[in-house]
């Protein structure tokens, strides 16, 4: 009785593997000692309630036919970190909004209308969220054996609040989706998206380095100490009071859009665009560099 | 209750529960018992998240010829019901002004 009853809690459980052994195992010490204290098996079972419905308390999910997948509202998963020194994020198609809390806690959340197939771990303080759609694919396949119908328009949302002091890194690999940065401090910051748009206010950065193809990259308000790099391909890059000692910008034929928080005279300016190079000695040690095929270039300086 | 609030305070009592010896799954239920009714299904994810967070760490003991997995709060656990203490005196300040104002007012 208790085999088949692990045997149906085991089917019910969807997690991975590591996990779902993890939870049968806790399940089974449970009713073990719960037994060796004198509880009837009948007893235990009973007041655990069907498999079924464990599982979903462990899971926070039920198995279900697709139909109710779809109608489901946002699945929502939750994780909490401290002193984290990096994010490190690869995905496929999520969006995400990272901004700073009150909290000394890193904390994530995860909006998805279907199992976005995301790992989030914490390794040697290095945040990882990892994203595999296929992975994510195949557990609600085994889950409705049915591929989900909106697997290719699905909507995840992460959203990180960074502690306002931890100056972390962060690091973005992603394809689509948009990238919403607000009100955070940072080291590094690296993002690379090919198709999405990254939007990034109030942002204090180490360093920024950011490559994307389409899409576009608007910086508002942001500070960064060292160095900024853009690299694009065909969207559109636009800053408003960037205030950065290096700037450089590499696009093929995206249209770029710069205001600069400084002085001009600071700036040795560099611009190179086919049969168009242009070149100011500044005074200043700072430098502002643009690389264009085809697109149109306009900047300015706010003193 | 605030669910965060909840979520926090019950992580700390599951710590609490370590502060005299190791304990185990069925133990440390039972000794929430008197405060909290907690179901095995809301204390894996809690002892989860400690051992994540560091607070406590794990392993397992041989019992009747079965695992046990035994849990140990770590010393970054004991900072954890430190700082919990402190906030919920805070907390308890601001309470103690709420309550006085409400008492003033209604009287």
């Amino acid at each position: 009785m208790l085999n088949d009853y692990l045997a149906r809690l085991k089917n019910a459980l969807h997690n991975d593997i590591e996990e779902r052994d993890e939870i049968l195992n806790f399940m089974e010490e449970m009713i073990n000692d719960r037994m060796e204290n004198g509880e009837s098996l009948e007893d235990i079972l009973r007041s655990l309630g069907d498999p079924e419905t464990v599982a979903e308390s462990f899971t926070g999910k039920r198995s279900e036919s697709p139909k109710e997948e779809e109608k489901r509202a946002d699945q929502l998963s939750h994780y909490e970190y401290r002193n984290i020194r990096k994010i490190d994020i690869d995905s496929i198609s999520c969006s995400y909004e990272i901004f700073s809390s009150n909290d000394d806690r890193f904390l994530i959340d995860i909006e998805a209308d279907s199992d976005p197939g995301i790992t989030v771990t914490n390794r040697n303080s290095i945040l990882k969220i990892d994203q595999d759609p296929i992975e994510g694919n195949f557990r609600s396949m085994f889950r409705n054996w049915s591929v989900s119908r909106n697997f290719f328009n699905r909507k995840v949302l992460v959203k990180i609040a960074v502690p306002q002091d931890s100056r972390c890194d962060l690091q973005i690999d992603n394809v689509s989706g948009t990238i919403h940065i607000n009100d955070v401090v940072l080291g590094k910051a690296e993002i690379e998206c090919v198709s999405g748009s990254a939007t990034l206010t109030d942002v204090h950065a180490h360093a920024l380095d950011s490559e994307n193809v389409s899409g576009s990259l608007v910086l508002q308000n942001v500070t960064v100490d060292e160095r900024t790099e853009m690299e694009m391909v065909s969207g559109s890059i636009r800053t408003s009071m960037l205030k950065s000692p290096k700037i450089s910008l590499e696009t093929v034929s995206g249209s770029v859009d710069l205001q600069i928080d400084g002085k001009k005279e600071d700036y040795e300016i560099r611009i190179e665009k086919l049969f168009q190079d242009e070149h100011i000695q500044g005074n200043g040690n700072c430098l502002l560099k643009i690389e264009s095929v085809s697109g149109g270039i306009r900047y300015g300086f706010s003193v | 209750m605030d669910i965060q609030m909840k979520r926090g305070s019950l992580d700390v009592c599951v710590l609490a529960s370590l502060l005299n010896g190791d304990s185990y799954g069925y133990k440390i239920i039972q000794s929430l018992g008197a405060i909290i009714d907690i179901s095995e299904s809301t204390l894996y994810p809690i002892l989860k998240r400690l051992e994540g967070s560091e607070c406590l760490t794990s392993y397992s003991v041989e019992h009747n010829s079965r695992l046990r997995k035994f849990y140990s709060i770590t010393s970054k656990g004991r900072e954890r019901i430190r700082e919990y203490l402190l906030d919920f005196r805070e907390l308890q300040k601001v309470y103690e002004f709420i309550a006085g104002e409400v008492k003033g007012n209604v009287e």
